[in-house]
């Protein structure tokens, strides 16, 4: 994986995490859906959720660069995926909570296919 | 009972609310430096791109040189063999006194130039350039290019000595403490630091700039964090003199034995038995298989002595930049007497023990020397970030007391906050100019002139005087405007500017995969366009409503900054 | 002290800066000659010493600023300064 992939994946995966961390916040889920509280049961998923995509932003950042580097270079994707998280929710929690998803969901596949591939052959 | 003038809050009420004081102060007072150093440290990551803008012409000769079909006339360069033998020869030759030589002998690549150095008779580094066909000298350049300019490293120095050397580092070293400072204070603050995470409620006017102060710090901090504290280590010890004078003297005697101990640890004495220097590539050669990198330089210590020794330093290729934070190379050291092998150092070691390396680590962290191109923009990201967490806090500070005067500095509070409101247009838009027209003069200033590099200089500061000038003399809404106004101009007319003082533009960068230029001229697009949309927004704003004093009645002599008159309140 | 301090509020203020910038520094300063007292290497000691200082520094000047009165940050300050040192030159001379 070269620098490129692994940063892509990385900010993916990172503004997945956050996004689903900012929904599990009564502050932010309330706009987006017009209730009141979060289910406790979506607020223990979205978290756990946000918690293992942020915590996946390590895997294409050792990856792409080397433990170290990629130690660094994971924390300052999670500042980018956050910003991008904020700013997107401020503007339209809607589309922010869609690019989430389909952020999520290409950043898994990004890393999670070239590892199958690999095992396969 | 009768209120007295408001003491200071300094240490007043509960922690919180003391250190929310600290905060305010501490932050406020040096927040036009600091966004001025944070700025320009950001613009500092692409010191290169932007240099490559700034010197069209040698760029073009590159262009030229890289189309050039064939060997070059006069035949191919030399070989490593050859490389190093005449570097030798001309030492042996020019600098046989001299008590360390020093040859580069060619690029990664093992072509490129050849170069030497050596520690003349003041110890001060000198050099010179040696032909890498015929191993002549090269003449020194006689004059400077056309085009003579500072370039990026404008910012580079700048962001870390704001060209003023010594005085300088030391200034911008107090503003980063104050700054980890503020961090600190801000957090401590912050009560609501993780229920307010993503939170962003635009225009409602100081809640959201509250909002936005909050959001770029706190969803940055461990970079605010990280760049503040390193840029503070990176030049800690001279800052931080005190162990130093403890053990090996005050003054430069003391410091020069410091670093002969950190540095040099086994640096031999001279022996008083001369012997010649022996061959240096089968040592070279061992090098770089120890190292794993293809020589940079070799540097001899005592060269002519028979206590020599010969250092083989390594360059660091595109993976070093993968691997490691540290940005140190290899290096072996052989004895010059027998060949045997003294030390070796892989890349991203250091001499030392685990403090030399942390402090190799910190300054690799500052500037952002490990990653390549996407780590380079995750700091500019976070650069910008960082420079606007100090925008909108100056910005805050004034919203906040728009709406409620608190008499801080009782009869001359209104005065001082007119200044600080002068001194947030000048820093935060007019640094902006300055910046851009930096590049402004870089096209304008006439080709050729004497110490033209200065000239451009005196524009950036020259804009930013006028800046100055002009945020004191205007009402504070109308030089926002004004001044945002001027930026988006800059900004937006550069390619046009561009084109008409050099023929490059937009569309052939693009086309000549020339990404550099490219990406400068589209950020500062970017930034003209931004700086539109802010003009827009303020010519639509309501004016400011009328200023409440609290218990300190106006002094009558209104500000000119607000457009309605003050109404004291009772209680005076 | 504390009576003439709430009639000359700007006194304690200017008191505070005084002990954050000047108290901090010193402090700070005592911590990495400390450092290169104990340390196995004296200039690896040294390095680290002023590598963690600012730590320290940062730590004193937010405490000069909470809620305690001026007199005890001075006192505190220059306390731990001075007892840093002592420690410093007693580790020192049993080492050398």
């Amino acid at each position: 994986m070269n620098m490129l992939q692994a940063s892509l994946l990385a900010w993916l995966l990172s503004l997945g995490g956050m996004v689903a961390l900012a929904f599990a916040m009564d502050r932010h889920y309330t706009p987006w859906t017009g209730r009141d509280d979060i289910p406790p049961a979506l607020r223990v998923l979205l978290r756990g959720v946000g918690v293992l995509l942020l915590a996946g932003v390590w895997v294409p950042s050792v990856w792409g660069w080397s433990a170290t580097v990629g130690t660094v270079a994971a924390i300052g994707f999670w500042s980018l995926g956050a910003l991008l998280a904020a700013g997107g929710m401020s503007w339209s929690p809607r589309w922010t909570a869609r690019a989430g998803a389909v952020a999520a969901l290409l950043g898994v596949s990004g890393c999670v296919l070239p590892l199958l591939l690999a095992l396969r052959w | 009972m009768h209120k007295q003038a408001k003491p200071s809050g300094a240490g007043q009420g509960g922690f919180r609310q003391a250190q929310a004081w600290l905060h305010t102060w501490s932050g406020l007072w040096f927040s036009w430096l600091l966004f001025a150093v944070f700025l320009t440290g950001t613009l500092a990551v692409f010191e290169d791109p932007i240099t490559h803008w700034m010197t069209p012409e040698h760029h073009a000769e590159e262009v030229a040189a890289a189309r050039a079909v064939g060997p070059a006339p006069s035949g191919p360069t030399g070989s490593m063999h050859q490389r190093l033998a005449w570097g030798l020869a001309y030492m042996q030759q020019q600098h046989p006194g001299a008590s360390m030589w020093e040859l580069w002998p060619a690029d990664a690549q093992g072509a490129g130039e050849l170069r030497v150095y050596w520690l003349d008779a003041q110890g001060e580094y000198a050099e010179a350039q040696l032909d890498p066909r015929t191993g002549e000298a090269l003449p020194q350049a006689s004059h400077p290019p056309l085009r003579q300019t500072l370039g990026g490293h404008h910012f580079v120095n700048f962001h870390y000595e704001l060209h003023a050397g010594q005085i300088g580092l030391w200034i911008v070293g107090i503003a980063a403490l104050a700054m980890l400072v503020a961090l600190v204070s801000g957090v401590i603050t912050h009560r609501r630091i993780f229920k307010d995470f993503f939170t962003f409620r635009p225009g409602k006017g100081q809640r959201s700039w509250l909002d936005a102060h909050n959001a770029v710090a706190v969803l940055t901090l461990p970079f605010q964090l990280m760049i503040a504290y390193t840029g503070i280590a990176l030049s800690g010890l001279t800052f931080m003199p005190a162990g130093i004078a403890a053990y090996f003297g005050a003054g430069q005697d003391g410091t020069r034995a410091f670093q002969a101990a950190l540095n040099e640890p086994g640096k031999p004495v001279r022996s008083g038995q001369a012997m010649d220097v022996p061959d240096l590539e089968p040592l070279v050669l061992r090098g770089q298989a120890l190292m794993g990198q293809p020589v940079r330089a070799v540097v001899i210590d005592h060269p002519g002595d028979a206590a020599a020794r010969i250092g083989v330093y390594g360059w660091n290729d595109a993976d070093s930049v993968r691997q490691r934070l540290s940005p140190t190379s290899g290096m072996a050291m052989f004895s010059a007497a027998t060949g045997s092998l003294q030390q070796v150092r892989l890349p991203g070691a250091v001499d030392g023990g685990t403090p030399s390396l942390v402090q190799s680590v910190l300054g690799g962290l500052h500037m952002v020397t490990f990653g390549g191109l996407a780590l380079k923009w995750v700091y500019f990201v976070c650069g910008l970030a960082g420079s606007a967490m100090m925008a909108t806090g100056a910005i805050l500070f004034v919203v906040k007391r728009r709406a409620k005067h608190l008499g801080e500095f009782g009869s001359a509070t209104a005065a001082v906050y007119r200044l600080i409101e002068g001194l947030n247009v000048a820093a935060i838009a007019g640094l902006s100019l300055a910046c851009v027209g930096f590049l402004w003069g870089n096209r304008m200033v006439p080709l050729g002139l004497a110490h033209r590099g200065d000239w451009e200089l005196g524009v950036f500061f020259g804009i930013w005087a006028l800046a100055l000038l002009h945020a004191w003399l205007r009402p504070s809404p109308a030089a926002w405007r004004e001044q945002l106004a001027a930026l988006a101009l800059l900004c937006i007319f550069l390619p046009l500017l561009n084109f008409q003082t050099t023929g490059g533009h937009l569309p052939a960068y693009i086309l000549e995969g020339d990404w550099e230029s490219a990406a400068v001229e589209l950020f500062v697009l970017a930034a003209g366009i931004a700086a539109v949309c802010v003009w827009f927004r303020l010519r639509r704003a309501p004016q400011p409503k009328p200023r409440r004093t609290a218990t300190v009645p106006d002094d009558g002599a209104s500000s000119n900054a607000m457009p309605s008159r003050v109404r004291p309140e009772g209680g005076a | 002290m504390s009576r003439y301090l709430d009639r000359h509020p700007s006194m304690g203020l200017v008191l505070r800066i005084v002990a954050a910038v000047l108290g901090g520094y010193a402090l700070a300063s005592a911590w990495a000659v400390l450092c290169g007292a104990w340390a196995p290497t004296r200039v690896e000691g040294i390095l680290a010493g002023e590598q963690t200082s600012w730590l320290l520094y940062v730590a004193a000047v937010i405490w000069a600023f909470s809620p305690v009165a001026p007199a005890r940050v001075w006192a505190v300050l220059v306390a731990a300064t001075l007892g840093m040192l002592a420690a410093a030159v007693w580790v020192a001379q049993r080492g050398a």
